[in-house]
């Protein structure tokens, strides 16, 4: 019957005080040691964010569809670069793969190469009309020729002010709610040395050098519209403004330069809850343990002692 | 008016006379299985006693029944806290050993032991582990107050007695007791019903027989808990609860159940009556004291005509409307007022009756014992009796204290009790008087006024208590399966099976 309680225990862990991550970044210096050079230059530049011209209809969608894991003529990030693509395969296929990647993926041998190539990440069905495929094999066809702004609006986060990153860190823990509603990063994300509620969520990747994975610009995407198959259905109902987004690309701009290499760690939250758990569980069994008493066998030893009445 | 109909029986204990054929007779239809070794679906304990299982009817320990809390009734053992704090854990309930570990004895080893300087002996066997085992306990351990320093003194109903008669009743040499055979009351408000998570326990709709479904059983035993009167069992091996079916499918075969049947000294009655269901609520509502004649306030005359015509609206049929103008249980219950309900105040409204015992016809004389004079006594006394006025009074100086009976019988009002005992003194004074001769009939008629009763009743009283032949005693209602179960099932559908057996065998985990 005992073994029947460790069904208590999982709201009882939820509450658990359990330290399973050690801050690590007040100690670690800071250097930008795995920062890209590329984003070391702009952080060298001067303060005054560059204003870029304005985005026709099919830039905005790709840059608000596309840009997290792709570029034109910048290089691979999560999927393919896209320049010149259509030299490599025909109209016809772009448009289908482009609105519905699952047709394809499992069943084209082209799309099967791509896949294994990116070691399996698949992209996403956006859920795209057949104009916008369209719309937006063009621009990429465009774009591979002559110069366009996909990036959007765009400040860049070493631009930030102390006061930035704190908004960021606000925003990142909680602490302060996002316009939209949209639910706190710590929910699902860690940053070390972030301090939040057992360290932060697990549910998705450690954030702490993700500026230095995706670069400014790819994480501004990213946070605008993101690619990932949850966090695009969360945030297509809640949206980040530019403004968190930019104090959020702050605050993991700082994370990066502080933060140590990432290290699966996450050890350390089975073993505090096992422990808990066990800590649980013996308590429990001092507390409850001896319920279930007997009826008979206490009046007869109370007659072996001499006292007759139940009262 | 909502008339609904309801199988109830009566058991007139001053004819019990302890001899458990009627557990024998439950136990070998029913319960000789597997993991129902344990269960006595019908059980005769000895009261003063603890009964089985050990102190089934203290509810601090067993948390049975229901309690009235401002105007709302509420299940002792569930609750969203209790019910939360227990549900994987479950301390108020009897362990095997309040009920008795079921043994056997080695029986084959006075046939196989070896040739040796003693006997062979039959060492017992538990029917649990397969191992010897020392008998330390069994389902009627306190029989006939045996053990009564440990069991008797702990009955839970001499919470009410005052200490001086407490002593009184268990003074060697002048030792008093009755039995009590219990089978499950049938609720109309069963508490084991109300608190199955899983559903699994029901009434029947057509005649209030309160079954347990062992498809859709769940081994909660809330149930074991939840019925004051712990009469649901649980089967260890099948992983689920049991109780008794009333042999329901005796009664479909126009049978009386075997522990009616089998009864030796004919204490056992039972019949179909009606009651209103709009009348429930107001019902359980009642105050304590007042519990058992709100209940027979419930129980409707099945030969008035509004009744009758309701009863119609209802869809119970003429045939069944006939049975319940004859069932003796209507005349014990509510015409006579001589049948109380067991411990009423849990408020399950049991729709098992209980004739309480007169005998032993003694009464407490002050500082010279007991005075076996009165209405038949076998004591020696010479001459002509004294009926006199105050003679039923001597009720109240009744050999088993009033307080005791209120306790089993009246939810702790004596009124009800010591009316149903002076109605039967005045009856037996009455027969006494046209039998024996030595009580003057004109007495013997003032004393049955007195007793709120006339000669008419007095002999339709002697002729249900001493005479009725068994057809009378079971008056047992057409059940009208075949149309009960049209809702559901198609009735031809098991034409010309036995009906008898699982559909599915009892397992654990279906």
């Amino acid at each position: 019957m005992r073994p029947a309680l460790l069904w208590i225990l999982p709201p009882l862990l939820l509450s658990a005080p359990l330290s399973a991550q050690a801050p690590t970044s007040a100690a670690a210096p800071a250097a930008p040691s795995t920062v890209p050079a590329a984003t070391t230059a702009t952080a060298a530049a001067p303060a005054a964010p560059p204003q870029a011209q304005e985005q026709s209809p099919a830039e905005d969608l790709f840059a608000r569809k596309c840009g997290s894991c792709h570029t034109v003529g910048k290089g691979v990030r999560v999927g393919p670069d896209l320049k010149d693509v259509a030299k490599r395969r025909s109209r016809a296929w772009l448009e289908l793969f482009v609105k519905t990647p699952s047709a394809l993926l499992d069943s084209d041998p082209d799309a099967r190469n791509l896949l294994a190539e990116f070691k399996g990440v698949r992209m996403p069905d956006l859920g795209l009309s057949d104009a916008e495929s369209r719309m937006l094999v063009d621009l990429v066809i465009r774009c591979s020729t002559e110069p366009c702004n996909l990036a959007g609006r765009f400040v860049a986060a070493t631009t930030a002010t102390p006061r930035d990153r704190a908004v960021g860190r606000e925003l990142f823990l909680g602490l302060a709610p996002m316009k939209a509603g949209g639910a706190p990063c710590v929910s699902c994300h860690t940053v070390r040395g972030s301090k939040g509620l057992l360290g932060g969520g697990r549910l998705a990747k450690d954030l702490t050098n993700v500026f230095a994975r995706l670069g400014d610009e790819g994480l501004d995407t990213a946070l605008k519209s993101p690619a990932f198959p949850l966090m695009n259905k969360v945030y297509a109902v809640h949206p980040l403004e530019a403004s968190e987004a930019f104090a959020l690309r702050a605050f993991l701009y700082e994370a990066n330069l502080g933060g140590e290499p990432a290290r699966d760690d996450s050890w350390s939250v089975s073993l505090a809850g096992g422990i808990g758990s066990l800590a649980v569980l013996v308590g429990l069994n001092f507390a409850w343990g001896r319920r279930l008493r007997g009826v008979r066998q206490p009046l007869t030893r109370r007659r072996e002692n001499g006292k007759e009445h139940l009262s | 008016m909502d008339v609904r109909a309801q199988v109830s029986m009566v058991f007139h204990l001053d004819k019990c006379i302890g001899c458990h054929t009627c557990s024998i007779a439950c136990k070998n239809i029913w319960t000789d299985r597997k993991g129902a070794e344990y269960m006595w679906w019908n059980n005769v304990e000895t009261k003063p006693g603890t009964g089985f299982p050990t102190a089934w009817e203290d509810q601090e320990k067993y948390k049975g029944g229901w309690e009235k809390n401002g105007d709302k009734l509420e299940v002792r053992a569930v609750g969203k806290v209790r019910g939360a704090m227990t549900v994987f854990h479950n301390p108020n309930l009897p362990t095997i050993d309040d009920y008795y570990e079921p043994f056997t004895y080695s029986y084959q080893d006075l046939f196989d032991a070896k040739e040796g300087a003693d006997q062979p002996i039959a060492r017992p066997i538990s029917m649990i582990t397969g191992k010897e085992m020392e008998i330390e306990a069994g389902p009627n351990w306190d029989d006939d107050l045996g053990g009564s320093p440990v069991y008797a003194v702990n009955d839970p109903n001499l919470a009410h007695v005052s200490p001086e008669e407490r002593s009184a009743l268990f003074e060697v040499q002048k030792l008093v007791f009755f039995y009590l055979p219990r089978i499950c009351n049938h609720c109309v408000n069963p508490t084991c019903v109300a608190a199955c998570p899983s559903g699994a326990l029901y009434k029947r709709g057509e005649d209030g027989i309160v079954l347990l479904s062992q498809e859709r059983c769940r081994a909660w035993r809330f149930c074991v808990t939840a019925c004051p009167y712990k009469k649901v069992y649980f089967n260890w091996g099948t992983g689920k609860s049991e109780k008794c079916i009333l042999c329901y499918p005796r009664l479909e075969t126009g049978q009386a159940p075997a522990c009616f049947h089998s009864c030796v000294g004919r204490i056992r009655y039972f019949g179909i009556v009606l009651y209103d269901a709009e009348k429930i609520e107001e019902t359980l509502a009642a105050d304590e004291k007042d519990l058992v004649t709100a209940q027979r306030r419930m129980i409707l005359d099945p030969k008035d005509p509004e009744v009758i015509a309701a009863a119609k609206r209802a869809g119970i049929t003429d045939d069944v409307i006939a049975s319940a103008q004859k069932s003796p249980v209507y005349k014990w219950v509510v015409e006579w007022g001589l049948a109380l309900p067991l411990h009423a105040e849990h408020r399950t409204l049991p729709m098992l009756f209980y004739v309480p015992p007169l005998l032993p016809v003694m009464a407490a004389n002050g500082e010279q014992g007991y005075d076996t004079t009165i209405a038949g006594g076998s004591g020696d006394e010479k001459g002509p009796r004294d009926t006199t006025v105050g003679f039923l009074g001597a009720i109240d100086k009744y050999r088993l204290p009033l307080q005791y009976m209120a306790s089993l019988f009246g939810a702790g009002n004596e009124g009800v009790v010591r009316y149903a005992l002076r109605k039967q003194l005045a009856v037996r004074t009455y027969r006494r008087a046209v039998t024996v001769g030595d009580v003057s009939l004109d007495d013997a008629t003032r004393l049955l006024a007195e007793a709120d009763t006339t000669v008419e009743e007095a002999e339709a009283i002697y002729y249900l208590t001493s005479i009725a032949p068994a057809d009378d005693r079971f008056v047992i209602p057409p059940m009208h399966r075949e149309q009960a179960i049209e809702m559901l099932d198609e009735p031809l559908a098991a034409k010309g099976f036995a009906g008898m057996g699982f559909r599915k065998k009892p397992e654990r985990g279906s």
